[in-house]
């Protein structure tokens, strides 16, 4: 027999699990990586800036960044870190030892001195706050770099503006990393998804103008945004219980990184458009998980952890091929670099090469393994670079996300 | 009114916030106190360049002698290629083939003895050895200057058997150019190792004096105090294991170093002239000083650079041992760029906060200022300070 | 012994895992880099100045099929008003991909079923070896317009198998090329021959499109700096299309924006916008004044284009791109997806009203 407050009881109980299955029926947002929403951390993998072409031939390079707060009505605030992976001869850093270990030169890529072209690892932050709707961009290479427009005691009838863009050095090749913090005075994450970004690619000669644009990555943060901030030094994309060490066991922060990266593109060599213009596509891999405030350390307990990338190939014959690479802080090099020698001489070689494969375009898959094991998250950006000068650029497509127990930590100073 | 029980309250709270208001009794390294331990973060000799460091160690003690072992740690980088010292690549040329500029650190020891209160000052460049020390032998009582070994040499006075720097030797500096730092540490002079316990006073302190002589003629002169880590008089066991840190056998050595300079490239506000340019070094607190496991002596140096309208940068650079580079070359290898020029940070004067990921940091900064239409140059080295809770930190004496 | 009250506290808890607890489909709106279901392309385009590649990805490792439908959007005249508008005209086809396989086509010439094709075909005409996916018809010169992709199964009946991805290269007569990533949306439970995009049958379009842009006639501040050709100029250009659309009818689709543009110094300096009927590409100062240098005053403006009025649930989707020109006439341009903001989280947005947006496919 039931009694009244039983039938009250299973009333209230049933109304819940309705508006449970409810809820699941509208479609709960949940928190995203992706590149076409505003996030609470935002990664630009490539950031090239070369104003003499030191290292690109005599053609200068440079990067408009633009980054926007879409809050309407409140200022929000970034902490940026230049992640700088300049190369140099047996890692000597030191500008007359600048080096490009993808480059055919023997004098750039260090072998005619008999030495190794190694990336050295510094970065450098920034901070800048944003007034409500505001757009900031600045070319990464000018220096020194202008002022915010809405600084303290400007001109221009704003106000809200705080902190300074600081410059990169020139040649610089690196990423970009910016988290969302409480504010300048406490610079603490906070669980709030207000940025999106923008970055353009110039080469620029007396003769042509090549530019080329990919949106910035966006993490986006989980938690409610009422909630207190986040880790102040520990960001959690995803969790990391299957470590040895987990940091983030207490639960995600952010999203989690893809488990699967899925290029498409034309394969080396290929000519897309059949007028001859031939084209190479340039994959930039960099790591979910990095240690900000220690990239100096390769696989060291402090140091970045070194991600080993699978590469999975599907031509239009659906025939398959496999390759690895490793991934410290940053990788950025040409499809047929990842299986042969850096460099062009034995491209026809690499299974990315049309002759190889046979057809015009390709899927490349790239997972980061173990993909059970945390740490290993990538993310991607791919440029394609035509026979006739030109290029273009586009953000790699996802599958799936790093299962829970797998994720990745980004820590900051 | 109040109750038995509210006037005990009131009285535990009174005591709570006393001793909350109350400084605690702190425990740093100083440049102004003498210690047990002496670190020297700086010692630079290029006779090439007509640069040398005066080292002046002195015992603070009045009544007794100390002895101190001391550690020229070499921080030199080596050519691969020629064995050379250098400070980067493009130093290793070999005919067509350029070697490797790496670093490697050796350390050379020695020990000196100080009389009471005495002072004692060396050429890094030229050491001290035999006559060099003024204290070798008995003096007479009515002639400090006369040597006797007995009292019938002393006309009209006695012999004195007073501690004498005997067993003293200061060998000049491995190789030069050097750039590196010297430990001292109090040792017994039977057993070699830091006094047990109560024994083991705070007695040692230090002054380095880098010295240029200028193309000009002129002298640039820059000095600075050594570091002292002060030794916990009742907690020190005699090992030849140091540990640093509150409660320890030392005092420790705090996390977070401060200097407050001129940003590089900024017109010093004196003469609107002349151009600064600062110079930092810093060594890790902990260190093997025998040489075996130079791993013990690294660290993370997260530098947080503040400018006069609060805006801060930050970077940070891996410290091995031996770190010294001028501010603007510490992010990059481009000055103009870097978060310590003046004209990125806007600013003539910052503070850089240096927090150390690992190994504690003991700094010393030389900033010097150059006038390019005079063609002069002056510097002036000082120590920076410190904050933070004390770390816990190791040196290992051999 | 279990009492009806803990069986029933049990359901409940239960009923609130499966809601919360499921990996299921990620429902935020849609997307430019996860797979989906319905894959759009807004700016296609085969003309004497441009021509465009189309790559289509499976990355199901089961053979996956898809309708697509070539959306005119080229500029008719109304018979009945005799004013210019879209021809929204639409000729489609089917493709069939096996597992994980990758395909291409040019549209200026389509791709042919033929497994006799390899790889060194006549110059001018693109590769086409590989899997032949289907006969793809070409588009004619003068066409410019969208491409929607639907999955479906082997009967033809849309499926949420979320396999597609896609990129589009555009080509000018110059050899500049530009890229951009086909927008995705995630099928969750499809029912029929109409996809609603109403986080039920597919997740819905997003409230709002933004973008951060240098704006339209400003000089380009990597031009003006590197190259000895100054002035320089930056031109932008939009590409929209509402996110629903009826195939099998062809009645355009219209939906009316509200777009915002700020600049640099915190100024809203435009609040406005035009209707978008079937397809537009147009220059982006026109749909906000704001984008304009002579009125935005600064180098760079953020904008935001949000669906407004009694058709706004038919949603908005595009593509921009940018042309920097230097004084000589040099130019180069870059194609780039809008980033979007949630169709679930509206905070600041206005309430949509209305009926979601609904592709309606034709009737295979």
């Amino acid at each position: 027999m039931r009694t009244r407050k039983g039938y009250r009881s299973l009333g209230t109980l049933a109304l819940l699990g309705a508006a449970a299955v409810l809820l699941a029926a509208t479609g709960v947002a949940r928190a995203q990586v992706g590149s076409d929403l505003a996030a609470g951390i935002l990664v630009f993998p490539k950031i090239a800036v070369d104003t003499v072409g030191r290292l690109t031939g005599g053609i200068p390079v440079d990067t408009v960044v633009e980054i926007a707060n879409t809050d309407p009505t409140e200022i929000r605030s970034l902490h940026c870190f230049w992640v700088n992976a300049n190369s140099y001869c047996n890692g000597d850093v030191d500008i007359a030892n600048l080096c490009d270990p993808n480059s055919d030169n023997p004098v750039l890529n260090c072998r005619e001195t008999g030495r190794r072209c190694l990336p050295a690892w510094r970065v450098t932050d920034f901070f800048v706050a944003a007034t409500a709707n505001q757009p900031i961009g600045f070319r990464v290479g000018q220096v020194p770099q202008s002022a915010l427009p809405c600084l303290p005691g400007n001109t221009n009838g704003c106000a809200g503006n705080d902190g300074s863009i600081n410059p990169v050095e020139d040649p610089f090749i690196g990423e970009l990393k910016c988290v969302e913090v409480n504010d300048l005075t406490n610079v603490v994450p906070v669980n709030r998804n207000d940025f999106t970004g923008t970055a353009r690619i110039y080469r620029v000669t007396p003769g042509s103008v090549d530019v080329r644009q990919y949106n910035a990555i966006g993490i986006q943060s989980i938690a409610d945004p009422n909630a207190g901030p986040n880790d102040a030094t520990t960001l959690c994309l995803g969790t990391d219980t299957n470590g040895a060490s987990p940091v983030c066991s207490a639960g995600a922060e952010y999203a989690s990184c893809p488990s699967t990266l899925v290029v498409n593109h034309f394969f080396e060599g290929a000519a897309p458009f059949g007028d001859g213009a031939t084209v190479n596509t340039t994959l930039t891999l960099v790591p979910c998980t990095e240690r900000i405030e220690d990239t100096t350390g390769v696989n060291s307990v402090t140091g970045q952890q070194v991600t080993n990338a699978q590469l999975a190939i599907v031509n239009e014959f659906e025939q398959r091929f496999s390759s690895a690479t490793r991934v410290d802080c940053y990788k950025s090099m040409r499809l047929s670099d990842l299986d042969t020698r850096p460099g062009t001489t034995d491209d026809g070689s690499s299974i990315f090469s049309v002759g190889v494969e046979g057809s015009l375009t390709g899927q490349t898959r790239v997972r980061g393994v173990p993909g059970q094991s945390p740490y290993h998250g990538l993310l991607g950006l791919a440029e394609e670079s035509y026979s006739n000068g030109f290029s273009a650029a586009f953000n790699v497509n996802y599958d799936g996300v790093r299962p829970a127990g797998a994720g990745d930590v980004i820590t900051v100073p | 009114m109040l109750t038995t029980r509210r006037i005990g309250s009131a009285i535990v709270a009174t005591l709570v916030l006393g001793l909350g208001l109350a400084p605690t009794a702190r425990a740093f390294t100083n440049s102004d106190q003498p210690a047990a331990v002496v670190v020297f973060p700086r010692i630079d000799v290029n006779v090439a360049a007509n640069r040398d460091t005066v080292v002046q160690l002195t015992n603070a003690n009045a009544t007794q002698s100390v002895t101190a072992k001391c550690f020229y740690i070499n921080g030199n980088s080596h050519c691969t290629n020629t064995g050379l010292p250098c400070a980067s690549s493009a130093q290793c040329v070999s005919g067509p083939f350029v070697g490797a500029c790496l670093p490697g650190w050796t350390v050379t020891d020695f020990l000196v003895t100080l009389t009471p209160q005495q002072p004692l000052g060396w050429s890094a460049a030229e050491g001290l050895r035999g006559s060099g020390f003024p204290l070798t032998t008995r003096v007479c009582s009515n002639n400090p200057l006369m040597a006797c070994s007995n009292d019938g040499q002393c006309p009209g006075g006695t012999c004195l058997t007073n501690p004498t720097n005997a067993g003293s030797l200061v060998p000049p500096v491995p190789e030069t150019p050097f750039v590196g730092e010297l430990h001292c540490v109090e040792v017994d002079r039977n057993t070699g190792r830091p006094p047990l316990g109560a024994n083991n006073t705070n007695d040692l302190k230090g002054e380095a004096t880098v010295e240029t002589l200028l193309p000009d003629g002129t002298i640039d002169v820059a000095t600075a105090n050594a570091v002292g880590i002060r030794s916990n008089l009742t907690r020190n066991a005699d090992t030849n294991t140091l540990t640093l840190g509150r409660g320890a056998e030392y005092e420790g050595c705090e996390a977070v170093t401060i200097v407050n300079h001129l940003f590089d490239g900024a017109v010093d506000p004196i003469d609107n002239t002349s151009l600064a340019n600062t110079e930092l070094t810093l060594v890790p607190c902990s260190v093997d000083l025998s040489g075996a496991d130079p791993s013990l002596a690294t660290s993370t140096a997260q530098f947080l650079v503040f400018n006069e309208f609060e805006q801060r940068f930050s970077t940070s650079r891996r410290v091995n041992c031996f770190f010294q580079s001028p501010l603007s070359r510490i992010d990059t290898t481009q000055p103009d760029r870097s978060i310590w020029n003046a004209s990125v940070s806007g600013t003539v004067a910052g503070q850089t906060r240096i927090r150390a990921v690992g190994a504690s940091l003991i700094g010393w900064a030389r900033l010097s200022l150059l006038n390019s239409s005079l063609n002069t140059q002056g510097s002036a080295a000082y120590n920076v300070h410190q904050d933070s809770v004390p770390a816990t930190n190791t040196i290992l004496l051999p | 012994m279990r009492t009806t009250k803990s069986l029933i506290v049990g359901a409940a808890v239960t009923a609130f895992a499966l809601a919360f607890g499921t990996t299921g489909v990620a429902r935020a709106d849609v997307s430019t880099e996860r797979p989906g279901s319905i894959l759009i392309f807004p700016k296609v385009v085969n003309t004497t100045d441009e021509d465009t590649i189309i790559q289509i990805t499976n990355v199901n490792n089961d053979t996956r099929h898809a309708r697509c439908f070539f959306v005119d959007g080229a500029l008719t005249f109304d018979p009945n008003t005799g004013l210019p508008r879209p021809s929204c005209q639409e000729s489609d086809f089917s493709i069939w991909l096996t597992r994980l396989q990758p395909t291409h086509w040019q549209v200026s010439v389509g791709r042919r079923i033929d497994p006799t094709d390899n790889f060194s075909s006549a110059p001018g005409y693109p590769s086409t070896a590989g899997f032949d996916p289907g006969g793809i018809p070409p588009v004619g010169v003068g066409f410019t317009g969208a491409l929607i992709c639907a999955e479906v199964d082997a009967s033809d009946k849309p499926i949420a198998g979320n396999s597609l991805t896609g990129q589009a290269t555009v080509k000018n007569i110059n050899g500049d090329v530009s890229k951009y990533n086909g927008i995705t949306i995630q099928g969750i439970t499809p029912m029929g021959q109409d996809l609603s995009l109403d986080n039920v049958e597919y997740n819905g379009c997003p409230a709002s499109l933004n973008l951060t842009t240098i704006t339209s006639g400003a000089p380009d501040p990597v031009v003006e700096a590197l190259s000895p050709n100054t002035p320089s100029t930056v031109r932008n250009f939009i590409t929209l299309m509402p996110c629903g659309a009826d195939l099998e009818n062809l009645v355009p689709q219209t939906v009316s924006l509200q777009v915002a543009v700020f600049n640099e110094f915190e100024q809203r300096i435009s609040l406005g916008g035009p209707s978008v009927e079937c397809w537009a590409r147009l220059p982006l100062e026109a749909i906000g004044g704001g984008f304009d240098f002579a009125t935005a005053g600064t180098t760079f403006t953020y904008g935001t284009i949000t669906p407004q009025g009694p058709n706004a649930a038919n949603g908005i989707l595009g593509v921009a791109d940018s042309v920097a020109t230097d004084s000589l006439g040099n130019s180069g341009s870059a194609a780039d997806n809008l980033h979007v903001a949630g169709n679930t989280d509206t905070t600041n947005l206005p309430v949509v009203t209305g009926s979601p947006a609904v592709i309606r496919l034709s009737v295979p």
